[in-house]
């Protein structure tokens, strides 16, 4: 992950992950417990210095080799753990392709001793694995996947069966797992009848299959793991290679040194099903359904873009395909009938998939957003790409309540005094790029370095035009105001995850009344994280006050206690006779997914909960008088700026979609419209890229890292916004690609 | 014996293959005619909208507000004001916080001394625009109709 940038700033730098940090904290003394089994593990070798056999000789001194330099390396990275020193630079990468190295050096050390204690155990048979076995593992694969995946997904989708609509949608998805699973029996089918052509056809099966397996890793680390990371297309291309090589290499050598490796079947059954008994093998299909089912509950809250659940959901289907495998007994057959247990099922599926006449919209039903049958129809799904190189053009830019209101009763208030626009929206997925925007009032690039943040930053320089005072807790935008601006922290001691707003509203008051004698006015800006994934979702998920019905407690529970607190702040105001004289905004940089088909927390994505934001403004009386809005014109949170500087008589000329504009204007006009624009969103951390239309009504994503489009009608429940694509998908595409031409425009960048 | 197994399986592959490449337009569905939906995200002013492509889109995307509400400013510069005040209509039911088309309906219902409905409508836009001036002198003038 330090070969990423985003990665190294977003999980490594700020320690996101105690495992991690724990991890990388002792991984010298991993080292050493896994050097310590890799030695205990090469051991016969060394007996075999004089041995008869060249590749017992060859063993011997690899093992030898082995033994010293890991040693060496072992001692160095005790005397200095070097992990926890690596940075985000071109070390990582060599770091981590010298690490392949070592297990690559256990592999052929394995690979040798296999050969040499058990010499037949690739060319022990010269029959392969049949059609047969593999399609009746795929079938049994399939059935057991979609039994145990449809469970979990049932308990999702609560009291819909049998309701029709999550009936075909449960058809859909085992359809997709079945596709799936069809897709590896016929590529594997279609490698033993190669192998069955020639002399050893054990060995070549075993050797197609091993390299089969090899490319898939890679390619599921290129293509899913990744580009939600943002790791670049070279970078990810050579750890992908190196770790898929690595792995089937150490897999291997694992299967060659079975006890039972010249008993097991063919080349496919050496190299993937358990040296176990039948009995051993239903229990462990029981026990890989359990574990499988506890791991995804234990990541779904916490996972990034859903990389580590779809590992989960793989790791689990080659398992449970090994062992059916296993459970499915070898006998002769005919061969003549390998035509149907090649193609038939081949043939079928395609029948299934493109014939049946399934409804529209399938595809997003609730039921199928389960992960394991995520995974098969994304996989069965293959999205055309609109236009042939639009995903890259993406990809090139990519390097850089309602309902709540009886939870928050002291907001609510608050609003029925001020203006609550009903209709706003952050263009920025996550705060890496939503809170320097807000400062901004206008467009972020995310190539932008923010160390020339100052240069854009209009609302430090509306505090110096007009002599304002800043109170701040914030960790995004502070490290890059200006030293001549006068600012005062409040709470710098608390780590950003820790901040909360009572604390800091009680540090406010603090200072107000300790500088009541400075007449210069006040900027105040807080970002506190009581209600940020990692206090809800990550720590604790519990509730701070019990239940709270329809809501996810751990979120509302803590929004209440914001509430209280900022009712508070508000009444110390009024007190103080400062309520009437002050402009108070209260709004989120974005917003967060809390289950949302599956979704939790924020990551790379651009979905409806994610942009839409509550924006909520107090003006003074004498202010409210002279001013007009319209509450239900689609409201940007980088209009925040731009309307301070307009409620402080202040011109602002128009500068166009990209920018934020006044909120307020005086009573005798009107705002310009918004209804037929298209405003461009982003997410701060991928490659997703979003067109907001129709007044806030319409939402368009284009995802470069999992290549699919999204459309959502806003104006729709929240369970219904999902909306089938149409075929003006590429008018949309080329509105967002002249955006984002004319945001490179702007910023003078080419990517 | 071999050729043909491997015949059969690199065709099963194939059929696979294909079948996934062209998963991805079977399940993309047919929607709006281009026209309306180009229709509906150009401001008026920059494009003429002939009267007869806005009745199509009209009867196409009922729910939608802005078409709706191009058809009635169409119908009004025709002089066809109840099919305008028709179309008005249609378009704050699907949008009721559709300010400045509540004040051009609330202006066809003084037309016709449509008194109550038009000051209904001339509230319900300044819920949405609060303290707007011409809207205060819009329910001024309804008062004075009266």
């Amino acid at each position: 992950m330090t070969c990423s940038p985003f990665a190294f700033d977003m999980f490594i730098r700020p320690q996101l992950s105690p495992a991690l940090t724990q991890f990388v904290q002792w991984h010298h003394l991993w080292y050493v417990a896994a050097y310590a089994a890799t030695v205990l593990s090469v051991l016969p070798a060394f007996a075999w210095r004089r041995a008869d056999r060249p590749i017992a000789v060859t063993a011997h001194w690899l093992a030898a080799a082995y033994v010293v330099v890991a040693g060496i390396v072992g001692a160095w990275l005790v005397s200095a753990p070097r992990l926890a020193m690596l940075a985000n630079d071109r070390r990582s990468l060599v770091a981590v392709l010298a690490a392949s190295v070592a297990l690559l050096w256990i592999a052929a050390i394995d690979h040798c001793i296999a050969v040499t204690e058990r010499p037949g155990c690739v060319r022990a048979a010269e029959n392969g694995t049949t059609e047969r076995r593999l399609l009746s593992a795929a079938i049994g694969s399939t059935v057991f996947v979609c039994c145990v995946h449809a469970v979990r997904a049932a308990s999702v989708v609560p009291g819909a069966f049998p309701a029709r609509g999550v009936l075909v949608a449960a058809l859909w998805g085992g359809a997709a797992v079945l596709a799936c699973f069809v897709a590896l029996h016929t590529w594997l089918a279609f490698v033993a009848a190669i192998a069955s052509a020639t002399r050893s056809a054990r060995t070549c099966e075993y050797a197609l299959a091993l390299l089969s397996l090899a490319f898939a890793i890679a390619e599921f680390l290129r293509r899913v793991v990744c580009p939600p990371l943002s790791i670049d297309r070279a970078t990810a291309a050579a750890l992908a290679s190196a770790a898929g090589v690595t792995v089937a290499a150490v897999w291997s050598g694992v299967s060659l040194r079975r006890r039972d490796a010249a008993d097991a079947g063919g080349g496919i059954d050496l190299l993937l099903t358990p040296m176990i008994s039948r009995g051993t093998a239903a229990v462990a299909l029981v026990v890989t359904a359990a574990a499988s089912l506890a791991l995804l509950r234990s990541v779904e809250r916490m996972d990034w873009d859903f990389v580590l659940q779809k590992s989960i959901v793989l790791v689990e289907w080659a398992c449970v395909f090994g062992v059916m495998l296993r459970l499915v007994p070898s006998r002769d057959e005919v061969r003549r009938w390998s035509a149907i247990t090649s193609l038939g099922p081949a043939v079928v599926v395609s029948a299934v998939l493109f014939w049946a006449p399934w409804p529209a919209g399938v595809t997003n039903h609730a039921f199928v957003n389960e992960i394991a049958f995520r995974v098969a129809s994304a996989a069965a799904v293959n999205e055309p790409d609109p236009d042939p190189d639009y995903f890259q053009f993406l990809q090139r830019h990519t390097d850089i309540g309602p309902g709540a209101s009886s939870t928050i009763p002291i907001v609510k208030r608050f609003a029925a005094e001020g203006f609550v626009f009903r209709n706003a929206f952050t263009r920025y997925g996550a705060t890496r790029l939503s809170v320097p925007a807000i400062w901004s009032g206008g467009p972020m690039l995310r190539h932008l370095k923010l160390t020339s943040f100052d240069r854009i930053n209009a609302l430090e320089k509306l505090v110096a035009s007009d002599s304002y005072r800043v109170a701040i807790n914030d960790f995004t935008v502070r490290p890059y105001l200006r030293s001549t601006t006068p600012v005062t922290d409040l709470d710098p001691t608390v780590l950003s995850a820790d901040t909360d707003l009572c604390q800091n509203v009680g540090s406010l008051e603090r200072y107000l009344d300790q500088s009541a004698g400075d007449r210069r006015p006040v900027l105040t800006y807080l970002s506190p994280m009581n209600v940020h994934t990692v206090n809800t979702i990550d720590r604790g998920r519990r509730s701070l006050d019990g239940d709270y019905p329809g809501f996810y407690a751990p979120y509302a529970s803590r929004l209440r206690r914001l509430d209280r607190c900022f009712g508070e702040f508000v009444d110390y105001l009024k007190q103080r006779g400062s309520y009437d004289d002050s402009i108070i905004v209260v709004t989120s940089d974005h917003g967060d997914s809390l289950g949302e088909d599956g979704r939790w927390g924020h990551a790379v994505w651009l979905y409806p909960e994610h942009v839409r934001v509550p924006l909520m403004v107090h003006v003074p009386s004498r202010l409210r008088a002279a001013v007009t809005t319209d509450l239900s014109r689609v409201a940007f949170t980088t209009d925040i700026t731009p309307t301070l500087y307009g409620l402080l008589g202040h011109t602002l000329r128009e500068a166009g979609p990209l920018f934020g504009s006044p909120l307020f204007v005086a009573r005798g006009a009107a705002l310009p419209s918004r209804r037929r624009a298209s405003y461009l969103l982003m997410s701060s951390y991928g490659g997703s890229y979003g067109l907001l239309r129709q007044n806030g009504r319409s939402l368009f994503v284009s995802d470069a890292i999992q290549r699919r489009e999204s459309a959502f009608d806003l104006a729709s429940p929240p369970a219904a916004q999902s909306i089938a694509l149409t075929d003006d998908r590429r008018r949309v595409n080329s509105l967002i690609r002249r955006e984002l031409e004319s945001l490179d425009a702007f910023y003078g960048f080419r990517p | 014996m071999a050729s043909i197994r491997i015949f059969n399986t690199f065709a099963a592959v194939c059929v696979i293959a294909v079948t996934f490449a062209q998963m991805g337009s079977r399940h993309r569905s047919d929607g709006a005619s281009d026209v309306c939906l180009t229709l509906a995200d150009t401001e008026p002013v920059h494009t003429p909208k002939p009267l007869t492509t806005l009745e199509r889109c009209h009867a196409e995307r009922p729910a939608d507000a802005d078409i709706a509400a191009d058809l009635g400013a169409a119908y009004e510069a025709a002089g066809a004001l109840d099919r305008a005040e028709g179309a008005y209509a249609d378009a704050v039911q699907s949008d009721p916080d559709y300010a400045d088309v509540q004040i051009r309906l609330a202006h066809l219902l003084l037309n016709r001394r449509a008194v109550d409905e038009a000051r209904a409508h001339v509230e319900a836009a300044l819920r949405v625009q609060p303290n707007r001036q011409p809207l205060l002198d819009l329910l001024r003038q309804t008062e004075h109709v009266e």
